[in-house]
């Protein structure tokens, strides 16, 4: 299966955070989830695929082509939704039409308005004006009218209503009918990917904690109850974020693990989000023991 | 050079909605003055063409246009380069506007349908009609002080931040306070009015030549500025 | 065709999809050589993943009930019903197996058996 996305040991530091050898790939004509608490390093991945961070190792392609040295070749196929707007405020949908038309040499007009009538974008109003949905639309039209085959969305549902936020789930799936797109899509509300993705890359601190085929990954762990003297010690080590309390523990656990398990414990596949809750409590367990050790 | 074009385009029509009326609004006020009165008024355009200019940065710092500059498929260095070519362009299409007025001002000589042809006020206007030589001083003095005062601070308001736009608007009045300085020593010194400056050409065509030198020095400079700091901006992250 | 899929449900929704298109072919909602939605459209239609469309049609075709016309997308299987009617004897054979396998370890007699069956059947 041909990649639309590869990302090879990436790696990227800042003073007070560093992305390490992240690498995920997304074939075409698949939607890949792309999540993480906050400040795991999504945007800063989703900056260096666009050129805009500068990596200091490792390589990534879009459409086979590098990031870096044909970083304007992608950009031509490549539509890249922001959590907030990126055009002047006081211009209406018809100047910003004028205005990034000449840039893309696929840049069809008749296609953008009919997605602006679509998506019940007035025409003569302020962009500024919009609520964040219509922005959020808007971003998606001009990814549209220039023909990208690879949309890029980062965080684009944080602060937005259900009802705008169920739209764009329709919007993608409707993309992604052509086996010839991708989607590459962050956020941290992850009831949104739950459903539509296909693929998930799992960031936490920097590094890729899980990256593959949704189904894989729910079907790879599940959540476990019960009572705290129930769990063998041998596979007390093996639970993710442990958590005990006054009547009982919970924990996420590998289901490879679950074989063997006493029947007093209770366990149920996990969602992604009960996933990322057990992942970072597992991370201050681990640094609480740190300190302990010290 | 396409990009370059892009871009600039881009410029424009982002200013275009916030600049355009108070610009029409001035060539009409100056324009009828200048046809009336004194032609060198048309040169008092060139300030209000500045609004094409002034909004540009701070409208890209408000709305995320660094995001905007990540995902066209434009170099950097373009989008940079464009933004001089563009200071240029504005003042060099106002000052070529103003020429026009000026041309056509001299012709009309609308002056005569004035009362009082013969007061002293009169003699005044008459002789700023007949005065082409200062005229054209005026217009290339103003353009060239403008467009490079326009051109150095873009110049350092990308390359040190818009917040420090305090010790840059201090740093270009330091420089105008010392030109004027040189003036004002020059004045003392019986060398002023400007029209008897050393150096500068007595006849219309000197001026002309001198104006035409002028353009060419000031797009050099332009060019060179956006030069530097598409230079200094490719090594940061957007 | 009608799925409806229930994000609560404790079966995943690729299940979900293969009992209720399985469901209608067998009582005739969809008839045979209906041509069913490509995968890529049911994907959109239910705004769910191209990988678990994907699932369900592979499944189905393996079990006999929908075939891949290569080039065209997927038809409802001619409707064999030797064959149906020979799995579902299976699976009801499989059932009754358990049932009682199940009923004699709690330590119920045949005949306690028998009775819980008519009264389930009875309903």
């Amino acid at each position: 299966m041909e990649n639309i996305l590869e990302i090879n040991g990436l790696c990227k530091s800042y003073e007070d955070f560093a992305l390490k050898d992240v690498s995920f790939s997304l074939p075409k004509g698949f939607i890949m989830g792309f999540v993480g608490e906050n400040g795991s390093g999504k945007t800063t991945t989703i900056r260096a695929i666009l050129n805009m961070a500068k990596i200091d190792g490792g390589k990534i392609s879009v459409f086979g082509l590098d990031s870096v040295t044909d970083t304007i070749a992608v950009k031509e196929r490549l539509g890249v939704v922001f959590d907030s707007l990126y055009l002047a405020e006081h211009l209406n949908v018809r100047q910003i039409e004028q205005q990034l038309k000449p840039f893309y040499r696929d840049w069809d007009s008749g296609e953008f308005f009919s997605r602006i009538r679509e998506f019940d974008l007035p025409d003569n109003r302020k962009v500024g004006d919009f609520s964040k949905g219509m922005k959020m639309k808007l971003m998606i039209a001009i990814a549209l009218s220039h023909k990208a085959e690879l949309i890029i969305l980062d965080e684009p549902t944080s602060g937005l209503d259900p009802v705008a936020r169920d739209e764009l789930l329709d919007i993608l799936a409707e993309y992604i009918e052509d086996e010839n797109r991708g989607v590459l899509f962050s956020t941290h509300i992850t009831a949104d990917v739950e459903r539509i993705a296909d693929y998930v890359t799992i960031l936490h601190n920097g590094r890729v904690w899980y990256t593959g085929t949704k189904d894989e990954l729910s079907e790879s762990y599940a959540v476990v109850k019960g009572a705290e003297e129930d769990i063998p010690s041998a596979l007390k080590e093996k639970l993710i974020g442990f958590h005990a309390y006054r009547n009982g523990f919970d924990a996420l656990i590998r289901t490879y693990d679950l074989a063997g398990i006493s029947s007093s414990l209770e366990y149920e596949k996990a969602s992604i989000d009960e996933i990322l809750v057990y992942i970072a409590k597992e991370d201050k367990h681990e640094r609480h023991s740190e300190r302990n050790a010290v | 050079m396409r990009d370059i074009l892009n871009v600039m385009r881009f410029d424009f029509l982002t200013a275009k909605p916030l600049a355009i009326g108070g610009m029409i609004f001035t060539v009409l006020i100056f324009g009828i003055l200048s046809m009336l009165f004194s032609p060198i008024i048309a040169v008092y355009i060139t300030f209000s063409s500045m609004v094409f200019v002034i909004p540009l940065q701070g409208i890209a710092d408000k709305n995320g246009f660094n995001k905007l500059y990540g995902i066209l498929p434009v170099k950097r260095k373009n989008i940079t380069r464009a933004r001089f070519i563009y200071i240029f362009l504005v003042h060099f299409l106002t000052e070529l506007l103003e020429a026009v007025i000026i041309c056509i001002a001299k012709f009309a000589e609308l002056y005569k349908i004035l009362p009082n042809q013969n007061s002293e006020t009169m003699q005044m206007v008459k002789n700023s009609f007949a005065d082409t030589r200062t005229t054209l001083l005026a217009l290339f003095g103003i353009f060239t002080l403008l467009c490079l005062l326009f051109a150095f601070m873009e110049m350092m308001g990308q390359i040190f931040g818009r917040e420090n736009e305090f010790k840059i608007i201090m740093i270009t009045l330091g420089i105008l306070a010392l030109i004027a300085f040189g003036f004002s020593v020059l004045s003392e010194h019986d060398l002023i009015p400007v029209v008897k400056l050393p150096g500068l050409p007595y006849t219309v065509s000197g001026m002309v030549k001198l104006g035409i030198a002028a353009n060419a020095v000031i797009f050099v400079i332009c060019l060179l500025f956006g030069e530097i700091t598409a230079n200094k901006l490719a090594r940061r992250e957007l | 065709m009608k799925i409806v899929i229930k994000n609560k449900s404790d079966l995943p929704i690729y299940e979900q999809i293969e009992q209720q298109i399985k469901a209608q072919i067998l009582d005739g909602t969809v008839r045979e050589d209906e041509q069913l939605p490509s995968i890529r459209q049911l994907a959109r239609d239910l705004k769910i993943s191209v990988i678990t469309t994907t699932r369900v049609y592979n499944d189905l075709a393996d079990e006999g009930f929908i075939i891949s016309v290569a080039g065209k997308g997927y038809f409802i299987a001619p409707r064999n019903n030797e064959l149906l009617r020979e799995r579902m004897l299976y699976e009801m054979e499989e059932g009754l197996e358990k049932a009682v396998a199940n009923g004699r370890n709690a330590g119920l007699t045949d005949e306690e058996i028998i009775t819980a069956l008519k009264k389930f059947m009875e309903g």
